[in-house]
């Protein structure tokens, strides 16, 4: 019977990166530049997308916006990446946006993005959260462990450096970052694709 | 029947907080010790071992976690094992103690609010709730009503999610995905209704922000759905014997460990905030057996029940003024795994001390108790049966620790 309810929902998996529908849109952003922000996101009267929080307090026109990501330092792969989860402090929002990226609306399976449960068999370390006493030794030996050419995609604006008073590049070297607090499943996707060296759009 | 919610570290003393889950009454106490309760320690963060090898065992302790592929969180277990069965275990509190609630303090209510919701995304509409009830002095129904829905549309999202973790466990792939999807349409609804996939900046102090009310609609087609989930679900008998039995909690562990929420109502013991609080009028659901599969019914049922709520209200934007309670004052709300608790001090109208405690710093170790006896591949039914997670057992007990 499950084999008929799947036919009959049909094919519900995300046409992403083809193009991206209004439903998978990410939380609002600021579309402006704030006078201020009590979070610390503005500095000398610029915004840094990192570190903001979504939280609409500013007072300024806010809009869906998918680019907010920064990734210096792409990796030179064309087919598939193997990626480790590292959670060293969330509020476990990130941590369910990343796990939907297995479900079946965004399924990175078919981009050939795979989940490994080791960090030895990983190209790109994914880390969300800010970093803990308990987690900085385990953050360090996950990233020794990694096999060379490695990078650190960075998630959230906690692990960014905003509300806590640690970042995550403050003990690891970091190639990427995507905003968003938590950041939704197509911006993870779209810092993911960038990672590999493959362009999102 | 008194129950102890909470302990919290307050000006060098303890601050024991009884709760009476029949009549709602709340009873604050200050000691110099902890309350003699067996679940005391473990509310303050107690890291003494609760296990010891006996002498002559063969049994070898075992740490799983922090950055175990299975938990996919931060946090840990200590177990005791013969290589099988768990002869004793334990949660390891303090992986992800952030800090975060220090910067909750000393700045404007709305702020503090911000700063609340990222304390645990998934319960953060419960955790305002808490809080916005703690301090709000004479509210406005109309907002509570709405509040109310949103509440229960976050039970929707991580009900959903424990069945699919429990589905998963047990290898049934097509309905773990089903219901992986239907997480995510409660998502894509929570985003269009409050501009957030988890209502971060929903409950605002004497407002409610919805966007676009008429995407509650959507839940229409989401209820019809899970009806028709639920009915196959229950056929699968391989998956229903995988969690007949499983982590068994008797009504005496539950009066023990002063557990909350789904685990004591699948233990037949009715502690449910909803039954007291003033926006509801709610009996609670309870199943008798204490095992996994008891848990998951009762989420079952109470997934039914959230959609009678939501459509009970008249979803929209509402805004209120309502002025802020001096002093020090208890909000309680019901999330999906169990009640969370804040203890607020306000004073000029700021928050100058806090306490937050989530089920999930109870339930571990009735987790723990349930648990025990039973064999390794038990496991993740046991654990995903309570639908907790370490950011919200992590949480800051007030002062120094």
């Amino acid at each position: 019977m499950w084999i008929i309810k799947g036919l009959r929902k049909g094919v519900i998996t995300s046409d992403y990166p083809k193009k991206v529908s209004d439903e998978e849109l990410p939380p609002s952003f600021p579309l402006e530049t704030p006078k201020e922000c009590p979070f610390g996101a503005v500095k000398d009267g610029k915004l840094d997308p990192k570190k903001c929080l979504n939280c609409r307090l500013c007072n300024v026109p806010f809009g869906r916006k998918l680019d907010v990501d920064d990734v210096r330092n792409p990796l030179d792969f064309k087919r598939s990446l193997h990626v480790f989860f590292l959670d060293v402090g969330t509020c476990h929002a990130c941590n369910r946006e990343v796990a939907q990226l297995q479900g079946p609306y965004y399924d990175v399976h078919r981009l050939g993005i795979f989940f490994t449960p080791t960090p030895k068999h990983a190209d790109v370390l994914l880390v969300a959260g800010c970093p803990t006493d308990g987690m900085v030794p385990v953050l360090k030996e996950a990233y020794e462990l990694m096999p060379e050419p490695k990078r650190v995609l960075v998630l959230g604006a906690c692990a960014n450096g905003s509300l806590c008073r640690r970042k995550v590049e403050d003990f690891v070297p970091v190639d990427g970052y995507v905003s968003g607090c938590p950041p939704s499943p197509v911006q993870i996707i779209r810092g993911l694709l960038k990672m590999a060296g493959r362009d999102a759009e | 029947m008194k129950v102890l919610s909470a302990v919290f570290r307050k000006n060098g003393k303890f601050l024991s907080v009884w709760l009476d889950y029949e009549t709602g009454r709340a009873e604050l106490e200050y000691t110099d010790k902890l309350p003699d309760r067996k679940i005391a320690p473990a509310l303050i963060s107690d890291t003494s071992p609760y296990i010891t090898i006996p002498p002559g065992s063969n049994a070898v302790p075992l740490t799983f976690g922090p950055a175990a592929g299975g938990l996919g969180q931060a946090g840990a277990f200590e177990i005791l094992t013969y290589g099988e069965r768990i002869v004793s275990i334990r949660p390891v509190y303090g992986y992800k103690r952030r800090g975060i609630e220090e910067r909750l303090l000393n700045r404007p209510i709305e702020e503090s609010v911000v700063v609340l919701e990222r304390a645990t995304g998934n319960f953060s509409l419960a955790y305002t709730y808490a809080l916005l009830k703690a301090i709000e002095e004479n509210p406005d129904e109309e907002v509570w009503e709405v509040r109310k829905a949103l509440l229960e549309i976050e039970r929707l999202y991580n009900h959903f999610n424990a069945i699919h973790k429990l589905a998963g466990a047990a290898s049934q792939k097509v309905a773990t995905m089903h219901f992986h999807a239907l997480e995510e349409d409660v998502l894509r609804l929570l985003s269009r209704l409050t501009g957030h996939r988890y209502g971060f900046s929903a409950n605002r102090p004497g407002e409610v922000r919805i966007l676009e009310p008429k995407a509650v609609e959507r839940l229409g087609k989401i209820r019809e759905e899970f009806r028709s989930l639920r009915e196959e679900l229950l056929e699968s008998k391989i998956f229903i014997d995988r969690l007949h039995n499983t982590c068994r909690l008797s009504r005496e562990d539950i009066i023990e460990l002063d557990a909350v929420g789904i685990a004591a109502r699948g233990s037949g013991i009715a502690r449910d905030v909803r039954s007291f609080d003033r926006y509801y009028s709610y009996k609670p659901v309870t199943c008798e057996e204490g095992d996994a599969l008891a848990r998951m019914m009762v989420r079952l049922e109470e997934i039914e029940r959230s959609f009678e709520i939501i459509d009970s209200v008249d979803v929209k934007a509402v805004r209120s003024d309502p002025s802020v309670k001096e002093g020090l004052n208890l909000g309680v709300a019901e999330a999906a795994h169990g009640d969370v608790l804040t203890l607020v001090e306000v004073k000029d109208g700021r928050i100058s001390w806090i306490g937050l405690r989530g089920a999930s710093r109870v339930n571990y170790i009735a987790f723990s108790r349930g648990i025990t006896g039973n064999i390794f591949t038990d496991f993740p039914f046991g654990l995903e049966s309570f639908g907790l997670n370490f950011a919200d057992a992590d949480l800051w007990q007030g002062g120094v620790e």
